[in-house]
């Protein structure tokens, strides 16, 4: 937070209001504030609120603001989407002085990189040493793969509060230190790694790699998104741990396994935001009414959602897994949800647009829907989007989101049709969101002139800003 | 009620309530007790206080913010979402814009300062330095090769 006396602000004030323009010469009337001219504090906190190449196009607005923007605002989050990428931001980072590294506080690498040279692992490892101050690292895809001593370096994150790590192999983790601080453990299986049943991964015990990890932090942790192949409670066994501070559980990536005979309200007491396994045989909802009693946010099939509001939850957040279908009713949900994501075949598109049009949602500000479309069927998009946003509630909703999902190549205007079409009819919705995710691409042109309409990509960010960020938020503070 | 008085010598008495959105008022208020005196704002001009209050009374019933909040919200990821009422009350000229900004950082009122900071990052968003400039009415100070390599060292950064 800013705080200064009245003396040294009306220092600066004068200092910045007062400079003349270099073009407009020193006998220029007092000039209006504006960005160049504006202390670099503010500066600063309106860094905050722009991404990555953002921050880049700023700095090279003038020097002033160049020096502002570079390192400390634009080192900040740090995302390396490709290989070129991370060889890129190691070898700047480098030829810089030491104290540059200190500025990042979040690191995303999510890009699978061709197999690493050993310059080039020793080039990222020596880069990593440097962030001494970082909070955050996101490595979705084990890059590491052939180099796990690049893990090693976690050691030199005290501070480390966040961890999001792909894996594939468990003798790559074994060298993760102990993390103090950690909040949030976010664990996801490779797609392409093969873990065996005799793999140490599977052990939940203070003896395998990450689970060590998760029982040494158990304190600290909030927020835990486990591949579930990867952990699991012994055979035969009761799991004698709790995490007692963990809020947000993501069990949603595979089956429940051997988690299914848990206690999960004695082991996670404090859940809130909870994404549950997609099991067809799955029984453990109908012993963990406790458990799913105290749930706010709630992500999985028809099945586990309706045990929920059967035990009492104040359900303001629903994601359901699996599509809707004529059978399962809406109107079950209780009158605080806020936000309601569906998916839907397009066969029964109609009898939900039936079925909504009946269902009374007093609090609902965000819908998201998908409709998953038949490969040889033709679709009528304008008609389906038109349709969705006649349903009467539509107009009283702040974001609205129709994902189609199309098997095949579809016309790129039908798009920006559905989008106008949906604005129209729904003026007063804040954002409205358009997506026809075809099997070769995804139409993602902006529809020019509209500010309302956030890309698609942003479109996730708001709607996790309206649902999630009441759970997610007061984690991860990166000062 | 609150007596407080502009750098352009003009006067304005409100509420307790909607004056102490202000922590630096707020603090003066309890650092001085009850007095009659007016409060001297010399970095404020009475167009701007005027629209600092018409926020400061909006909000005037909402909850302060607590040192927890504002730690959160320095986050991984900001959003540049405005409420409704805000985004209609930050549609003012550049200037205004601005100079509320600054006023809102002198009399340290967070959420107001969170309102213009979004406002001037959503008009910068996706624009590139030209747009920047012409927007902001900028001069570009740097040479053609200071502009290359600024692009060659943080490429990393680049838009793909």
């Amino acid at each position: 937070m800013i705080q200064w006396s009245a003396r040294f602000l009306h220092h600066l004030v004068g200092r910045y209001q007062h400079a003349p323009l270099p073009s407009q010469g020193a006998s220029a009337p007092s000039m209006p504030p504006q960005p160049a001219r504006m202390p670099p504090e503010i500066l600063t906190l309106i860094g905050y609120y722009l991404d990555q190449s953002s921050l880049l196009r700023l700095a090279l607005v003038c020097q002033r603001l160049r020096d502002i923007v570079i390192p400390r605002l634009l080192f900040r989050h740090v995302l390396l989407v490709n290989h070129g990428a991370i060889i890129s931001f190691c070898h700047m980072l480098l030829a810089l002085d030491p104290t540059a590294g200190t500025f990042v506080r979040s690191l995303d690498c999510v890009h699978r990189a061709p197999k690493l040279s050993p310059a080039n692992a020793w080039l990222i490892v020596q880069t990593l040493r440097r962030m001494t101050n970082i909070l955050r690292v996101n490595i979705p895809i084990p890059f590491y793969e052939y180099y796990p001593d690049l893990l090693i370096v976690l050691s030199s994150f005290p501070k480390l509060r966040h961890l999001s790590l792909g894996i594939n192999e468990a003798q790559n983790l074994s060298m993760i230190p102990r993390l103090p601080e950690l909040r949030a453990l976010h664990v996801t299986l490779d797609s392409f790694a093969k873990i065996s049943a005799s793999s140490p991964l599977r052990d939940m015990s203070h003896h395998s790699p990450l689970g060590s990890v998760l029982l040494h932090s158990r304190n600290t942790l909030e927020d835990i998104k486990l591949d579930l192949a990867a952990f699991m409670p012994a055979a035969g066994s009761t799991l004698t741990f709790t995490w007692p501070s963990v809020r947000l559980l993501d069990f949603g990536s595979l089956a429940l396994g051997r988690w299914e005979h848990l206690d999960l309200s004695v082991t996670f007491p404090a859940v809130r935001h909870f994404v549950a396994p997609l099991k067809n045989r799955a029984t453990w909802h109908t012993r963990n009414p406790t458990f799913l009693a105290g749930l706010t946010s709630l992500e999985g099939d028809w099945k586990v959602l309706r045990a929920a509001v059967a035990a009492g939850a104040l359900l303001q957040r629903v994601v359901g897994r699996w599509q809707w279908t004529p059978e399962v009713d809406l109107g079950v949900f209780p009158s605080t949800l806020g936000c309601l994501a569906l998916r839907v075949a397009a066969e029964d598109f109609e009898a939900l647009i039936h079925h909504v049009n009946q269902t009374p949602f007093a609090s609902l500000k965000v819908f998201a829907l998908t409709i998953v479309l038949d490969r040889n069927a033709e679709c009528d998009y304008t008609s389906m989007a038109e349709k969705v946003g006649a349903v009467w509630w539509c107009a009283d909703l702040e974001f609205i989101s129709v994902n189609f999902k199309a098997q095949r190549t579809v016309d790129k205007s039908a798009r920006v049709q559905c989008w106008h079409g949906l604005a129209e009819r729904l003026p007063w919705v804040r954002f409205i969101s358009v997506r026809i995710a075809a099997e070769t691409s995804v139409w993602e042109t902006s529809v020019p002139g509209k500010s309302k309409e956030p890309l698609p990509s942003d479109a996730v960010a708001i709607a996790d800003f309206y649902c999630l960020r009441r759970w997610t938020e007061p984690f991860i503070t990166l000062h | 009620m609150v007596n407080l008085v502009t750098s352009d010598n003009e006067s304005f008495t409100v509420e307790k309530a909607v004056a102490s959105r202000s922590v630096l008022i707020k603090n003066m208020l309890e650092d001085v007790g009850e007095s009659d005196q007016p409060i001297p704002l010399p970095n404020v001009t009475a167009s701007v206080l005027k629209k600092v209050l018409e926020y400061c009374d909006h909000h005037k019933n909402e909850p302060m913010p607590t040192s927890e909040d504002l730690a959160a919200e320095d986050t991984r990821k900001r959003t540049t979402d405005i409420g409704e009422w805000d985004q209609k009350f930050i549609q003012v000229d550049q200037e205004m814009l601005f100079e509320i900004i600054l006023a809102a950082n002198y009399l340290d009122i967070k959420p107001l300062l969170d309102v213009g900071c979004k406002t001037v990052a959503n008009m910068i968003k996706g624009k590139t330095p030209e747009e920047i400039r012409k927007l902001f009415n900028i001069v570009n100070d740097f040479t053609p090769e200071e502009e290359a390599q600024i692009k060659k060292e943080n490429e990393w950064a680049e838009d793909r």
